[in-house]
């Protein structure tokens, strides 16, 4: 098909979507309809945390090609960061770029600031440490916006709690919330689901999950001109309160779309770990984690992650089911391809299925746009908040049962009265961290077996 | 007056001496003093925790050949040809495409810390770093996930980008004293072919693949040890097959036409500009048709699906197992005049 066929294809998909009598009524009053954001059928985007993900995330959002999109806004708590994203966004996407001074928002009140730049039906995108997830999509709601957030999208007990009632709110308001756990928008993974779903292994009996890799998350002290505030943002990997640490920013992918194919969420879970060669990095991760999780019916589910240099390194996802098994990850988050095999051995023999992705739709970053902007334009039901949220819940489930040595249950974690950073809604440059280093320049650690219901 | 004859004088002596040493150069090649050049050779390094990694290298003649396919070969593509004619000097090529335990040996010698520091402390060590060694290689950032990607140290290193492929070389020049680099399109096809005119370099038959490459039929979706199928007859294994090879030019599907406008075109370089560059000889997923000697492949937009992150990585090509590369390396003067 040519280009032009193919646009003008689009076009006629488009008018049929939006529905011939508004059209004809629109044009006869002589306005544009109003199905989303702005006059036309422009869609606005502000960027709230500019790091090397959110400015990913933003270049993705500025590809999707079933109509206008442009960037008005950037916030960040750092000004540096701010200017490398603007920098390379302006390079990569230089007449979708429209973010003057102005619209450069500094500051724990920037986030407000940007998303005060937006319409009904634009869209926020939410890429800074996962604990200000709250606080942006309070804002957001009230401001009747779509949302695209990265993952996790909570951290503890209370804030979960918290993100549910939210995503409540924003299914009642019909906003189109994206969350970045992009397994979810991998052609290859989708296809695995439908066809373990449909039986093609039998019943999952056991599931396998793997991060393991070099040295990871570590930190050195705070250098002297910065807030420790701000330090603990920036280096958000070392530091629970902001971002669930090593375990949930890495482990996430895995645990979401094994989670998946199961149809389920783990109930509980038992895990292993400890800091073997954490040596002066001053973070509160464990560098390895063994945990099992435990499905309603029994069933477990196995992840070990672990950050040691020189080790033996996997990174990849497997199902077991009564009649084959599955490699869900080949390599990575969701690495393709996946494939299904009858009996318990990976072998060419007893390939039953492999994933053929067309290379245009290989992208699941870019995937997940392209869905989120559809369900936009053509006012599809599409909100991934409570799933976002029942996965980052699970996934601090298995840390919780790292750092306190204790069985956790799902109604454990989400009961848990341990907000690790209450009044992050208050914020401002002046605040104290909400986590304190110890006389010797430490943050406190996990104790487990000694602290058991709360991890530091 | 003096001073005038000199002046004009020299540009003419300076042209006649260049004539002839480019003559020289070219006789030597085509007629081949290799015979004075050791055949093969191992190069042995100890990486930083002291084990020593040993890799093959293999003088490939210098010659002239027929780049590209010809219009009737089944699976060729527009871009591989005019088919046109190429000399190349002799240069030496690795038999094997790079381990992962040598490519491990130079990542954790170089790699650089950023991630785990401020960048402060980071340009302290580095200035101390770069007292004691003018040369200090600033490497690879931390590889997003693992670098082996579950891979035994016997396979072919994998997910680096053509830069991170183009400072490995440097780092190996640097330890062994040797120039190493990646060979040129050219230089990498020549070696493919192997002095044969045929589409795979051993014969017509395309059965026969499967005794000398790793690839859809027989690779069960993975990358194998290298060096475990038939070499060609140069002495080259996996030439087909396994990983693709990043070589040193620029991709254009004009490129070959450009060449063809000089005949022969002397050992070309590729396009002086481009977006992205060659891989070669298809993968463990490849079908036969793209492990033709003359099949051409470059950098995909999807190979960066991995990557989520702006700016993308100049380092690492997260979940691509498939492209790796090997080492070649130029005959230098010495050697070709008083052998080795």
């Amino acid at each position: 098909m040519s280009e032009i066929t193919r646009k003008s294809t689009s076009r006629r998909e488009f008018l049929k979507n939006t529905g011939r009598i508004a059209v004809t009524s629109a044009v006869m009053a002589g306005i544009v309809p109003r199905i989303y954001a702005a006059e036309n059928n422009t869609i606005k985007l502000v960027l709230i945390g500019c790091g090397g993900r959110g400015t990913g995330a933003a270049s993705d959002a500025l590809s999707v090609k079933n109509g206008p999109m442009k960037l008005v806004a950037l916030a960040d708590v750092f000004e540096s960061r701010l200017a490398r994203s603007y920098k390379s966004l302006k390079g990569r996407h230089s007449k979708q770029v429209d973010v003057p001074k102005d619209r450069q928002f500094i500051g724990f009140d920037g986030y407000k600031k940007a998303m005060d730049c937006l319409d009904k039906g634009d869209v926020a995108i939410f890429a800074t440490p996962p604990a200000f997830r709250w606080v942006h999509f309070t804002y957001a709601i009230k401001k009747g916006l779509n949302v695209f957030m990265e993952k996790p999208v909570t951290v503890d007990g209370p804030t979960s709690r918290r993100m549910f009632k939210l995503a409540e709110e924003s299914k009642e308001k019909n906003l189109k919330v994206g969350v970045g756990l992009m397994s979810r928008h991998s052609r290859a993974l989708e296809e695995l689901a439908k066809r373990v779903h449909d039986g093609e292994i039998g019943d999952l009996i056991l599931q396998r999950g793997y991060r393991m890799g070099g040295r990871a998350c570590t930190t050195g002290p705070k250098p002297d001109n910065m807030s420790e505030l701000l330090y603990e943002i920036q280096r958000f990997h070392s530091f629970i309160w902001a971002s669930g640490g090593m375990y949930s920013d890495f482990y996430i992918h895995i645990i979401d779309h094994l989670g998946w194919m199961k149809n389920a969420w783990p109930v509980k879970a038992q895990t292993l770990g400890g800091r073997h060669y954490r040596g002066d990095s001053v973070d509160q991760n464990f560098d390895h984690y063994a945990v099992e999780y435990t499905y309603a019916d029994g069933t477990k589910f196995d992840f070990d992650g672990r950050a040691m240099t020189g080790c033996n390194g996997i990174y990849s996802s497997y199902l077991h089911g009564t009649k084959g098994m599955a490699i869900a990850s080949k390599n990575g988050d969701c690495g393709m391809p996946s494939r299904t095999y009858k009996g318990q051995n990976p072998e060419k023999s007893n390939l039953l299925w492999e994933s053929k992705v067309k290379p245009e739709e290989r992208n699941p970053y870019q995937n997940e746009w392209n869905d989120l902007v559809d369900a936009i334009r053509n006012d599809k039901p599409y909100n991934e908040t409570e799933r976002g949220v029942q996965a980052s819940l699970v996934t601090s489930l298995g840390r919780m049962a790292a750092h306190t040595g204790q069985e956790i249950t799902y109604d454990d974690i989400l009961n848990c009265d341990h907000e690790m950073a209450p009044g992050l809604d208050k914020l401002t440059m002046d605040s104290p961290a909400p986590l304190q280093a110890g006389p010797d320049g430490k943050y406190p650690v996990p104790q487990p077996g000694k602290l058991k219901d709360r991890e530091y | 007056m003096r001073r005038y004859s000199s002046v004009s004088c020299h540009p003419v002596i300076y042209l006649v001496l260049f004539l002839i040493s480019v003559f020289a150069f070219q006789t030597s090649d085509l007629q081949s003093k290799d015979c004075e050049l050791p055949k093969r050779y191992t190069e042995t390094i100890t990486s930083k925790s002291g084990d020593k990694i040993s890799f093959d290298m293999v003088l490939i003649p210098g010659g002239t050949f027929e780049m590209g396919s010809p219009r009737d070969e089944p699976g060729r593509k527009d871009d591989e040809g005019p088919r046109h004619k190429v000399h190349v000097a002799p240069f030496y090529l690795c038999t094997t495409e790079t381990t992962l335990e040598l490519f491990l040996a130079y990542y954790q010698e170089t790699m650089s810390t950023k991630k785990e520091f401020f960048s402060a402390e980071q340009d302290k060590k580095e200035v101390e770093q770069s007292k004691g060694d003018v040369d200090a290689i600033t490497g690879p950032t931390p590889v997003y996930g693992d670098l082996t990607m579950g891979y035994g140290k016997k396979h072919p290193a994998m997910g680096m980008t053509w830069h991170n492929a183009m400072i490995f070389c440097k780092w190996l020049s640097q330890k062994t004293g040797r120039k190493y680099r990646l060979p040129t399109e050219a230089e990498w096809e020549y070696a493919c072919r192997a002095g044969t005119t045929n589409v795979f370099g051993f014969g017509k038959d395309p059965k026969q693949i499967v005794g000398f490459a790793w690839y859809e039929d027989n690779s069960d979706g993975e990358t194998n040890e290298v060096a475990k199928k038939k070499p060609n007859i140069w002495g080259l294994y996996d030439m087909f097959g396994n990983v693709r090879e990043w070589v040193y030019d620029f991709y254009s599907p004009e490129a070959y036409q450009n060449a063809a406008n000089k005949s022969p075109a002397i050992n070309p370089r590729g396009p002086t500009s481009g977006k992205v560059h060659v891989a070669r000889g298809g993968d463990y997923s490849s079908s036969i048709e793209e492990l033709r000697c003359a099949a051409r492949a470059f950098e995909e937009e999807w190979w960066r699906s991995g990557d989520p992150q702006i700016p993308k990585s100049k380092w690492w090509l997260p979940e691509m197992d498939f492209i790796g590369f090997r080492m070649a390396r130029f005959v230098e003067p010495q050697e070709t005049h008083s052998g080795k």
